[in-house]
């Protein structure tokens, strides 16, 4: 494996890593002038416009190390923001520098035109119009943090799957035409005319804007030309070329392709600030092009490396700022602009090819947090590509994350997706979400749901023990609990009642994104709209999800196993006596805690019977969830993921039956819980494994963290790839791992200037270790590390 | 008894595999980085830096045994009370009694690696053929239901236990510490001929000859030339095990002196060193 960036490429990755973030108003600067001059266009109408002057009017620039070109906004690392769905940043305008991590600058310029511009959206954006509508009991739900929503109630709902196979097809000017023809065919006599002609008057006016967008970048790069030495020269007349051809017309070489690719991953981030935006499975749309190139001559194999790790640190380029709040959830500035790599064709055979390959040495050579390469692996997966996958992973960059085909698909399949595009067009969203390219508007991460909190809220009758409020009533009380069974049915009931909250807010955000911020250009290119004249938030896409996770299946698994052994089985504490426990944290309870924590053979271990538990809470959140259908004629679907949530929503429960301390963070995604992993990794993995993943649409996510001693030499390369097939084959769904020493992170916690470039997988994303806070850099610190005999 | 399974060891042998180590050893080896597998009873380590000196253990105690942390040897029954009060897990018992039944179905709970890598079951120690009612039985289950079954052993077993086990032991790993007979007895308090006859009878098998290189003791070019060529004789493939000092804490815990500690533990480069020599007579060095 070659890991030598070329000279341009490492230019360019140094600039990435020594820019410290910062945050632009000049996309919200320009918006805002363009809905105060046209308050009376149609919402779609004032979209389309807004984009259309963003792309017009902001700072474009080509550096001297592009090949390709685009960027987000005026600077490196810049990141635009979006007031029309929430202000939360006019309120923190004075703290990003004194964050403890995922830090941005800001200038006294940038916090004038953010103060001046806020007031035209107070009231009238998303946030403001979901909390006015929703009910009180369901805000105090959402206060104790049994769910958050925090995701689409301060960002765009991002989490799209690009569909790249269009536009590299018919480019933007296919699109256009199609609209354009069914636009003529309209008429107002039919009353969905109405709202299909502004519509499509958006979609065309989009796809002249991408045009124009493009040929600026043309009229840059001849500029630049005048006064670049030969070599340069030469380079920016083919930029040049090339962006006057895409995206409006379909690509033809690899470099044109490339670039189509950049500017559909980057027009989404420019159109909103929603992040989780995926390019899918590049090895398989953008192979033909690379064949085609290298059959004829055109490029050599060195050529496409190059401009395929350029791609990479261009995604890398791209960031988006999150709230103080939400940054905690979401650490270290998780773009998750997921890459699908493998994985089979629409019939089933496995469509690994060349790229696939070339694309992962990528992934190690670039060595970035972003993009978030991901893997799909089937029964027929080479060998060799699994064994290269392992290689890179003991890179240490955490990536690539693995998938299962054979898990992935038959869940989509569940959902109503017809086989044949569940095999092709499934790609990993976001972190780890499961999706069909270019056909789904999925608001994948519509929130998490705290499993531990609902246990304790539960525990305390309905009362949140650290407010004192009423959380839930009218079910029944833990004194009326006879046997083991009843409690589980109790917790059940509480469950589904918490989550009804979280289904309310989700419907009254979905509405008004739709609503407020239509997304004119996802329109154009998201199969279903044009066809419908739909905008894509407004149920326009072929398939429509939104997806709500559940966080803590390890506390509450292990909490029932504790409850059943020692109150119903045992009889060492009735349930009063240990709710008394849990009020103390345990203090003055000492011997009841030891004998929790040795008597109870945790999740994570692959014991049958907490294995059992936690398979039926994963089932019965499963069918909750999958219950309520969504505004676009879709469905909620499940997922058990947390990034790195599982510490704020840890820290607002107290002590638990399972012997965890108040406060402490909850076990992240379907992972045991910290120190319960006493039988290493193989049961470990067999114990996430035993969870329905076919359930959980919106995917699962599991870490392990091994010394890198684990996977020295070629037996530890070899032994990675059949402990992944094996969980694989056990019905596990995804897993990512961490190959770094806790010393190295410990001595990075020190020395964080030593350690800039250290990369993390936080959950389903990756992220540099020193983006993190304190917190979540201890929460990584603590996963079990996978060691054994040397 | 036994003190320790360790699953997903893949630096040893074929696969991903599941060690059993078995608790008790005839030698006492002054390397040894497993101080906790030479008695062939339970015993209770105390890690210093996880105490936080509450004083549970010495109130817990049945038998009074304990005081500052030392467990008095002569009162203690290892009820191990005190290791299972502790809430700082800064006592650790080394040894635990499993029926064949629960041995067996702990090693098949990693059954779905072996097959996908072509692992097993390895049985290690101390010595796991001082408890030959138990290994084999246990191997013989383990080697019928399909698990490749291995042995790490120091090869001083009876010819006769040898026949019994070459039916039920698809691979040997076999140390052998020093060619020199004088120099093993001097060192080992026993003699290398059983080893050696051991080694020689198995020489048709599944079989890798091991020799721990140890500073000072067997690493001189005589003696890694003359295993070499016992290997080479054999056409057996022998192993150099490098070093390591990481028993040291163990020793610690136990309270024991350890002759070793400052002796620093072997490198990569060094081990390769080491293997080139012994490549000039035989090709099959690992």
């Amino acid at each position: 494996m070659n890991l030598q960036l070329s000279k341009r490429n490492r230019t360019f990755r140094n600039a990435l890593i020594d820019t410290t973030p910062t945050i632009s108003a000049e996309r919200a600067r320009i918006v805002t002038k363009v809905y105060q001059e046209h308050e009376h266009l149609t919402p779609i109408a004032k979209a389309a416009l807004g984009l259309k002057t963003v792309l017009e009017q902001m700072t474009i620039e080509i550096q001297d190390w592009d090949l390709i070109v685009g960027n987000q906004a005026d600077g490196l690392r810049t990141s635009t923001i979006n007031p029309a769905v929430n202000t939360w940043i006019v309120d923190e305008l004075d703290r990003f520098e004194l964050r403890d991590g995922s830090r941005f600058l800001i200038s006294e310029k940038t916090k004038e035109c953010i103060r001046r511009i806020i007031p035209y959206w107070q009231n009238k954006n998303v946030y403001d119009q979901t909390m006015a509508l929703l009910p009180e009991d369901t805000k105090d739900a959402m206060e104790s943090l049994v769910f958050t929503c925090g995701y689409t109630l301060s960002k765009g709902c991002g989490h799209w799957l690009v569909n790249m196979e269009r536009v590299l097809k018919e480019g933007f000017s296919g699109i256009e035409a199609q609209a354009r023809q069914l636009r003529s065919a309209c008429d107002l006599s039919d009353p969905d005319g109405v709202d299909k002609i502004p519509f499509y008057d958006a979609v065309i006016m989009t796809c002249q804007a991408v045009r124009d967008f493009a040929l600026r970048y043309h009229r840059l790069a001849l500029e630049k030309a005048k006064i670049a030495d030969e070599e340069r020269r030469k380079e920016l007349l083919e930029i040049a070329e090339i962006c006057r051809k895409v995206p409006y017309e379909a690509p033809t070489t690899y470099h044109e392709a490339v670039q189509t690719v950049f500017f559909l991953q980057l027009l989404p981030q420019i159109e909103s600030d929603g992040t989780g935006i995926s390019a899918g499975r590049l090895d398989m749309f953008l192979y033909p092009f690379y064949r085609r190139d290298l059959d004829s001559g055109r490029i050599t194999k060195a050529q496409a490396e190059e401009l395929t790790d350029q791609l990479w640190l261009k995604i890398a380029s791209i960031i988006q700022v999150w709230n103080e709040e939400d940054s905690k959830s979401f650490g270290g500035h998780p773009i998750s602009q997921a890459i699908t790599l493998g994985g089979m064709d629409e019939l089933g055979n496995d469509n690994t090819n060349e790229l696939s390959y070339l694309m992962l040495e990528t992934t190690a050579r670039v060595h970035m947090a972003q993009p978030s390469v991901c893997c799909r692996i089937n029964r027929n997966t080479p060998d060799d590509f699994l064994s290269l996958c392992s290689e890179v992973i003991r890179e240490g960059l955490g990536m690539p994350a693995m998938y299962n085909d054979e898990i992935a698909i038959p869940s989509l399949v569940s959902q109503g997706i017809p086989m044949d595009l569940a095999r092709k067009y499934y790609a990993v969203i976001g972190c780890v979400e499961m999706g069909v390219q270019g056909k789904l508007c999925a608001f994948a991460n519509s929130g998490y749901f705290n499993l531990a909190k609902t246990l304790e809220i539960m525990l305390h009758d309905g009362i949140d023990p650290s407010t004192g409020k009423t959380i839930v009533s009218g079910l029944g009380k833990l004194k009326d609990v006879s046997d083991f069974q009843s409690f589980t049915e109790l917790y059940y009931a509480y469950m589904e009642h918490l989550l009804r909250h979280q289904v309310r807010v989700t419907n009254v955000v979905d509405t008004m994104h739709a609503r407020l911020v239509p997304l004119p250009f996802m329109s154009a290119i998201t199969d279903g709209c044009v066809d419908s004249g739909r905008e894509v938030q407004s149920g326009g896409a072929l398939f429509n999800y939104d997806g709500i996770q559940g966080v803590g299946v390890a506390d509450v698994a292990d909490s029932f196993l504790t409850v059943k052994k020692l109150v119903f089985e045992q009889h060492i504490c009735t349930l009063p006596e240990l709710v008394a426990a849990l009020d103390a944290d345990y203090k003055g309870y000492d011997d009841l805690w030891i004998q929790i924590r040795r008597e109870i053979i945790r999740y994570g271990n692959n014991s049958r019977e907490a294995n059992e538990l936690a398979r039926e809470l994963v089932r019965r959140f499963c069918i909750s969830v999958s219950g309520y259908k969504n505004l676009r004629g879709g469905q909620f679907v499940p997922g058990m993921y947390s990034n790195s949530a599982n510490v704020p929503l840890g820290a607002v429960v107290g002590a638990l039956p399972n012997g965890r301390h108040a406060y402490a963070p909850i076990a992240e995604a379907c992972s045991p819980s910290h120190g319960s992993e006493h039988e290493g990794p193989t049961q470990a993995a067999l114990s996430v494994a035993s969870l329905d993943h076919v359930l959980l649409t919106n995917g699962s996510q599991y870490n392990q963290k091994y010394h890198p001693a684990a996977l020295q030499g070629e037996k530890g390369i070899r032994s990675l790839s059949q402990l992944i097939r094996t969980f694989f084959l056990s019905g596990g769904y995804h897993i990512q791992f961490n190959v770094v020493s806790s010393d190295t992170l410990r001595d990075a916690q020190k020395h964080p200037e030593q350690y800039r470039d250290l990369v993390v997988r936080v959950a389903g994303y990756t992220a540099f270790f020193t983006d993190l806070n304190k917190d979540i850099q201890n929460d990584i610190i603590d996963r079990t590390e996978m060691d054994f005999a040397l | 008894m036994i003190y320790s399974i360790q699953r997903y060891c893949i630096h040893d042998g074929n696969g991903i595999r599941t060690t059993v180590f078995f608790k008790g050893c005839q030698l006492r080896c002054p390397w040894c980085a497993n101080p906790e597998s030479w008695r062939p009873h339970m015993q209770i380590g105390y890690l210093s830096h996880k105490c936080t000196d509450c004083g549970k253990c010495e109130q817990i105690c049945p038998k009074h045994a304990i005081k500052n942390h030392r467990i008095d040897e002569r009162l203690c029954d290892h009820c191990g009370k005190c290791a299972y009060y502790c809430p700082q897990d800064a006592l650790q018992v080394y040894g635990k009694e499993l029926s064949l039944e629960q041995l067996v179905e702990e090693v098949l709970r990693d059954r779905s690696f072996y097959e996908q890598s072509g692992g097993g079951v390895t049985f290690s120690g101390g010595e796991a053929t001082l408890q030959a009612e138990y290994l084999l039985p246990a191997a013989t289950v383990l080697h019928q239901k399909g698990v490749h079954t291995a042995l790490e052993s120091n090869g001083l077993f009876s010819g006769q236990l040898r026949l019994q086990l070459v039916q039920i032991i698809d691979q040997f790993l076999i140390d052998l510490k020093h060619m020199d007979d004088s120099r093993h007895k001097e060192v080992l308090g026993v003699s290398n001929q059983t080893v050696i006859q051991n080694l020689t009878a198995l020489s048709d098998r599944d079989l890798i000859i091991r020799l721990p290189v140890i500073p000072g003791f067997n690493d001189g070019e005589d003696n890694l030339r003359r295993t070499a060529q016992f290997a080479r004789e054999l056409k057996v493939p022998l192993q150099l095990l490098g070093f390591h000092n990481l028993g040291t804490s163990k020793y610690r815990a136990l309270g024991m002196p350890y002759r070793y500690e400052s002796i620093s533990s072997m490198s990569a480069a060094q081990l390769e060193e080491k293997k080139n020599i012994c490549r000039q007579e035989w090709e099959c060095i690992l």
